[in-house]
């Protein structure tokens, strides 16, 4: 099990993580959503040892990620940038990770190089950056990882690399067992690969779950009152979101929501399926957020 | 994880050589050049023409080889030696590849080590070559050049040089760990190597103007100014007689601290910091106060002679050297924080 715990991090005087809390099981994939700049990628370059929180502890089965280099060999890391040396061919950086990880798998390495094709002569500096990005994953698959961290993985890839990533990250979990931890901006696509999401805001985790808790937890309905919307309705802390489209009204808000709407006179109402993106938007964005 | 650590490891050493190995081996070549090569094209002239004509371009590389004997040619291998040693750590924070290797199975300490000793044991080869090719001239041509040259001092030549490197190399990676990026490590280094003797002769030159004194005055009154001097790093290059074979031991003590100290600052590095001027933001202040004093000494020094001597032309002058110094300081970081 992954456990993040307390994690505080600040860049001169502004916090970036203000006491995150995390928690992943084993052959999970957890997704991490949050706005640009609220710590992302700053949790995800703690738990991989690249920034060195101020406070909090990272333990992977037990061993402590800040401090254990053993406990390394079976992460994996596939960062935003995937900055690699330029000069270096394929082959070479490949020489480095098999030199670095005790648990290289070369077999697993031939296999996935036969899906994406990277050529091992090509200098770094030749690649893509959808290549790099397949190159990272080629990588990071191979030293057979337990915990495999992903910041935006499939950012700049076209649709076709981005579906056989998508594809590959899921057959690994299934395969292998390997835990994830993924932060993008794109929720459907975190929707198609999650079990679990985490929402990140102001360097906290706001919301977090498995994925059909979480939908559970938060309705969309389509409603038209009979009237205006009833004040009980307008002013309900679960409300989220609301949008009139004439007479009609779109609510998204928690499940208690539903009940309330009931419990008043309506012309029409029917609930409509809630994806991660809506709940994203409305609770991130609603007025009525926690 | 970001403990001081000494263990070698294969992966981290293979991938500094393949990274560096051009630079390497362009310094080899310039060494081999300035050395062996210049020996052999001094003999062939000797050979072609006489050895009384040759003798004065023999003489030249020869005194390459003994303690402060280093000429421009050396001084070019100095500058070299400065900017291998940064770009060990400074392209890797510049290109941010220090990113992915942080991220693999490696604590701080031993990335360090691992940089450290792939660095010395290439000047160490450099040297090496240089000194068995020296060898092997030396004994091809022993009938000519013994009289001027023995084996000894080419054993000399390379324990003082590897020592000399050694420092260096230690030197720049403590500014390599201060600065964020290639440049300010390379910047920041040269200052500080010629620091010592600068900032003494700026302030004996601003003391002369200040209180009137003569040479022999400052000279009287500022002595203790020249033990920074003496001890700098940049003085045992061109330290004349046996100062070098005396004081090695020193400058290994010097090695090895600044080696823990590197590293330890290394250990410490906030990353996110990684492409800016320096990695630490109290150095910042350091940094702002030190070269606004400096471009003061320097504005109040050099343009004294346009003056006529008032004192308010000398206040002007370190008002503006100081504004200057402060503005290129803060501009400086202001540039490198966007980039980091």
């Amino acid at each position: 099990m992954l456990k993040i715990e307390n994690l505080h991090k600040a860049f001169d005087t502004t916090d970036v993580l203000r006491g995150v809390d995390l928690q992943l099981s084993e052959g999970t994939i957890l997704g991490i959503l949050g706005p640009n700049g609220m710590g992302k990628t700053t949790l995800l370059k703690c738990v991989v040892g690249i920034l060195e929180p101020d406070r909090g502890k990272i333990t992977w089965e037990g061993m402590n990620l800040l401090t254990s280099v053993e406990a390394k060999y079976c992460v994996g890391y596939v960062g935003e940038q995937r900055n690699y040396y330029p000069r270096f061919r394929v082959e070479d950086l490949v020489r480095f990770y098999r030199m670095s990880y005790p648990n290289w798998d070369h077999e697993q390495y031939r296999r996935l190089q036969g899906i994406f094709e990277l050529p091992s002569e090509q200098r770094i500096a030749n690649l893509s950056r959808g290549m790099k990005a397949q190159l990272a994953f080629l990588l990071n698959l191979s030293i057979m990882p337990d915990l495999l961290i992903l910041d935006e993985p499939t950012s700049g890839l076209d649709p076709a690399v981005r579906k056989e990533v998508l594809r590959v990250m899921v057959d690994q979990t299934a395969a292998c067992g390997t835990t994830m931890l993924v932060s993008s901006n794109n929720a459907g696509e975190l929707e198609r690969i999650c079990d679990a999401v985490a929402f990140i805001r102001d360097g906290e985790i706001a919301l977090q779950g498995p994925l059909e808790e979480l939908r559970r937890r938060f309705a969309a309905v389509h409603v038209i009152f009979d009237g205006e919307m009833p004040a009980e309705i307008a002013d309900c802390c679960d409300l989220l979101y609301v949008e009139r489209l004439g007479r009609m009204y779109a609510l998204v808000g928690r499940r208690p929501l539903l009940s309330r709407l009931q419990a008043v006179d309506t012309v029409y109402l029917e609930p409509v399926d809630t994806s991660l993106e809506d709940i994203y938007i409305y609770y991130m964005e609603g007025p009525n957020h926690e | 994880m970001n403990r001081v650590d000494f263990a070698f490891h294969g992966g981290l050493f293979w991938k500094e050589w393949h990274k560096s190995k051009g630079m390497f081996l362009a310094f080899l070549a310039y060494m081999l050049y300035i050395h062996p090569i210049s020996l052999v094209l001094g003999m062939n002239r000797a050979v072609a023409e006489d050895l009384d004509r040759a003798y004065p371009f023999i003489r030249v590389v020869l005194r390459r080889l003994q303690p402060g004997g280093a000429d421009g040619w050396a001084l070019i291998a100095l500058i070299a030696g400065v900017v291998i040693s940064a770009q060990l750590m400074g392209e890797e924070r510049r290109g941010r590849t220090i990113e992915f290797v942080l991220a693999m199975p490696f604590s701080r300490g031993q990335m360090f080590f691992n940089k450290y000793l792939f660095g010395l044991a290439s000047f160490v080869a450099v040297y090496l070559i240089n000194a068995l090719s020296l060898a092997v001239v030396v004994a091809a041509n022993y009938g000519v050049l013994a009289e001027y040259i023995e084996f000894y001092t080419i054993a000399q030549w390379l324990w003082t040089q590897v020592v000399l490197f050694a420092a260096l190399l230690s030197f720049t990676l403590v500014f390599s760990m201060i600065a964020g990026n290639s440049i300010a490590s390379i910047v920041l280094t040269v200052v500080f190597l010629a620091f010592p003797v600068g900032i003494a002769g700026l302030i004996r030159d601003n003391a002369m103007i200040i209180f009137n004194w003569s040479w022999g005055e400052v000279a009287e009154y500022m002595n203790f100014l020249d033990v920074g001097a003496d001890l700098s790093l940049f003085s045992y290059f061109f330290a004349d007689g046996d100062i070098l074979l005396s004081r090695w031991p020193f400058l290994l003590l010097f090695s090895a601290v600044l080696f823990l100290v590197g590293q330890r600052l290394f250990v410490r590095n906030p990353m996110e910091r990684n492409g800016e001027l320096l990695m630490f933001y109290p150095l910042e202040r350091v940094l702002r106060v030190g070269v606004t004093v400096c471009a003061m000494l320097l504005a109040g020094s050099f343009f004294r002679p346009y003056d006529g001597g008032l004192t308010l032309a000398l206040i002007a002058r370190y008002l503006v050297g100081g504004a200057f110094g402060y503005w290129v300081t803060e501009t400086a970081i202001a540039r490198s924080r966007a980039k980091g």
